[in-house]
């Protein structure tokens, strides 16, 4: 079994990204946080 | 996701902005967008990499999808809320809105203010933290 890291625990810095949004626009998660303080939703999808 | 779309506003009223994350195709979530006309970015992650390394992977469902799940990060992204319940079929967004009217500070800039009392404090206790954290994990590559 391989290891999955943890959630990032409150007071930790969260995992930077780069990730195509649905439209193909790149979203850097550092940049946007410099921006905006920022509320990241997981959510499971559009199954 | 509807509830976030709907609560948008709100979100952005009180100075946060919103990014959700599924392992959905780009196809499936740019479809969803239009459906919902969502105003924030809908990311996509099929390789499940940025789920996984937030730690929130939920490998025995579906393929593998992420758990509902959400974390607030201030500018220095720095995890300042989170909700982690696995369980649930969808985040408690009440609780949510609750911490981002509490007037915490993650909304503060990155640069401290020179109208602090302490404005290097806070980043001091901050690198000590990591320093004893990291002292004990391996630190990242």
């Amino acid at each position: 079994m391989t290891a999955t890291p943890s959630a990032p625990d409150i007071g930790e810095a969260a995992p930077d990204f780069e990730l195509r949004d649905a439209n193909g626009t790149n979203f850097h998660l550092a940049d946007a946080c410099t921006q905006h303080p920022l509320v990241v939703v997981f959510y499971r999808g559009h199954w | 996701m509807a509830e976030h779309a709907r609560r948008y506003d709100e979100l952005t009223g009180l100075g946060f902005e919103l990014a959700a994350i599924s392992v959905d195709v780009i196809e499936r979530s740019h479809a969803l967008v239009e459906q919902l006309q969502l105003r924030f970015p809908l990311l996509c992650d099929p390789g499940r990499e940025v789920v996984r390394a937030f730690g929130v992977f939920n490998e025995k469902e579906k393929g593998g999808i992420a758990y509902p799940s959400t974390f607030v990060l201030d500018r220095e992204r720095i995890v300042r809320f989170r909700s982690l319940d696995k369980m649930a079929s969808r985040v408690d967004l009440d609780a949510l809105f609750e911490f981002l009217r509490s007037g915490s500070d993650a909304k503060a800039p990155a640069e401290p203010r020179r109208t602090r009392v302490a404005p290097g404090l806070r980043g001091f206790g901050r690198a000590i933290g990591n320093m004893l954290r990291y002292g004990i994990k391996s630190p990242k590559p």
